[in-house]
């Protein structure tokens, strides 16, 4: 509770491609010392939760029910999980309370509340999520969004609050710039929360900024804070496939058509006009070696970190 | 009545579970059993299984065109209707697109069912001679000391099984058929030896194995 909290929250029956943005920011954001919160329901907020804690980072459950009657069943180990690692569960309801509809609409009120801003990694036309970010606008937090193709389905919530005014994020320093930003802008809003802000900045390791830590550390004025983070070099990981460098180059031409979207092994062949044996035999040693993994309806890669 | 012959079940889950349990024996033994107040008779069945099934009650689970419209758990209640044992039992298991309709009609040159046809003779011709002292014909029928007789694996092969082992999730009791399989894939290739390529293709047929439905 005492760093600087962001919330992910997402779908429940995200895509592929939405686990792997969710796991990329949540694990991006807790190695730069921030805790995320989310709502402990399938899909996204699942691995958001994962990801931060997997990183040692700390991360807030808001719950909407009782402790007592855990929702979704599939997450109770995960919630145990997140308490052996010191995390936070957060409940306004008394502990024999079970999850009603309207309790998660109201759940979604404090997790945009808890934070200096809300990440949504995907929502759908009418979602749950889109009126987390909603509330979190009158709330007076920050509203990230990330892009989605136009066809996505997934990304129809996302795309409408970008167009409503939400910030449009695709790394990590977008969200730490547009924090900045705002405090600039608008000084009302000022809390002690973003004081916080300097404080995470050491740990931030790629952006090369020792020089500035320690002046940063003297005179935790704002100029400063800015002089920083304009001088910053070219951000690698803004690319977003970090895809890990093969060893073994033979399977490299399997590799490259592999991506957060699943591919079956009938298009690799395809694509490649290689036959199905060759093709699955690169794709056995490549999921053995950790690369890729299979999911329903073909392979994904696994990113690097 | 599927003696030597194939038995095709189209939408397995939708078969009574106690059914497809009963399915089991006859898999593992090639007899079926039918007991009565008086009699015991016992048929011989040794027949090729072949089952459909879709990946979710809506068919549409991991498909590029259409999204998905069931929950977890039912998606969970509809594939655990077919129980580990009877999966075990299975030797290949595979993960088929759907057919998109300009597709249906498309000329794109394929294998002919005759080269396959070519291709599988040989292959049955090289079990048949390999077997001929042992009075079976393929080699789904090795009993586990032919296994080891026939599907010898090197040093490199086993280190890759056990990998795949542990990376991957498989049942322990899918290891003879990854064997056989694998084994069959070198008779295709006309090869003496499985090697690691026939052992990677044979793990790739397990896909009901790994654990890809969960999370």
């Amino acid at each position: 509770m005492n760093n600087p909290i962001i919330s992910i929250v997402g779908s429940r029956s995200c895509s592929e491609n939405g686990k792997s943005l969710a796991r990329k920011f949540a694990y991006e954001l807790s190695q730069c010392g921030i805790t995320i919160a989310s709502g402990l329901a399938k899909g996204i907020d699942t691995v958001a939760h994962l990801y931060s804690y997997k990183e040692k980072g700390k991360t807030i459950a808001v719950l909407p029910n009782g402790f007592n009657h855990i929702f979704p069943k599939e997450n109770i180990d995960l919630y145990e999980k997140i308490l052996d690692n010191d995390g936070l569960i957060i409940s306004e309801y008394p502990p024999d309370i079970k999850a009603k509809s309207k309790f998660f609409l109201e759940r979604n009120r404090i997790v945009s509340g808890l934070s200096l801003g809300v990440l949504v990694v995907e929502a759908a036309h009418r979602s749950g999520t889109s009126v987390t970010a909603k509330l979190a606008q009158t709330q007076g937090r920050k509203v990230f969004a990330l892009p989605h193709e136009i066809w996505d389905s997934h990304g129809v919530g996302t795309n409408r609050l970008i167009k409503t005014g939400a910030t449009l994020v695709t790394c990590v320093e977008d969200i730490f710039d547009e924090l900045c930003r705002s405090k600039n802008l608008d000084s009302s809003i000022i809390n002690s929360e973003y004081n916080d802000l300097y404080s995470m900045l050491p740990t931030i390791d790629r952006y090369n900024i020792n020089a500035y830590i320690k002046t940063l550390q003297d005179d935790k004025s704002f100029n400063n804070f800015m002089n920083a983070s304009n001088s910053l070099k070219p951000l690698k990981s803004c690319s977003f496939l970090n895809k890990k460098t093969l060893k073994n180059k033979k399977h490299q031409f399997v590799y490259d058509l592999i991506s957060n979207n699943p591919i079956s092994i009938n298009e690799i062949c395809k694509k490649t006009n290689k036959s199905i044996s060759v093709v699955s035999n690169s794709l056995f040693l490549l999921e053995l070696e950790g690369y890729i993994k299979k999911v329903a309806g073909g392979y994904v890669c696994i990113l690097d970190k | 009545m599927a003696h030597y012959g194939v038995l095709f079940l189209d939408e397995l889950p939708e078969f009574n579970k106690s059914t497809l349990e009963v399915l089991r024996g006859p898999l593992e033994d090639r007899v079926v059993t039918i007991s009565r107040l008086n009699s015991s008779i016992t048929y011989p069945c040794n027949c090729m299984f072949i089952a459909s099934m879709n990946p979710c009650p809506c068919g549409y689970y991991g498909s590029k065109e259409k999204e998905c419209s069931c929950r977890d758990d039912q998606i969970k209640k509809y594939i655990n209707r077919i129980s580990g044992p009877l999966l075990d039992r299975i030797d290949i298991h595979i993960e088929v697109e759907g057919v998109k309709f300009e597709k249906l009609g498309n000329d794109i040159p394929s294998e002919s069912s005759g080269d396959i046809r070519k291709r599988v003779n040989n292959a049955r011709n090289i079990q048949l001679n390999r077997y001929k002292d042992y009075n079976i014909f393929s080699n789904s029928e090795l009993t586990p000391k032919l296994i080891n007789k026939y599907c010898r694996l090197s040093s490199k092969g086993k280190k890759v099984l056990e990998n795949a082992f542990d990376k991957l999730g498989l049942s322990a009791r899918a290891y003879s058929r990854i064997l056989k399989v694998a084994r069959t894939i070198a008779d295709l290739d006309s090869s003496e030896n499985i090697e690691i390529s026939h052992l990677a293709e044979a793990i790739q047929y397990r896909n009901l194995d790994r654990k890809y439905w969960s999370r």
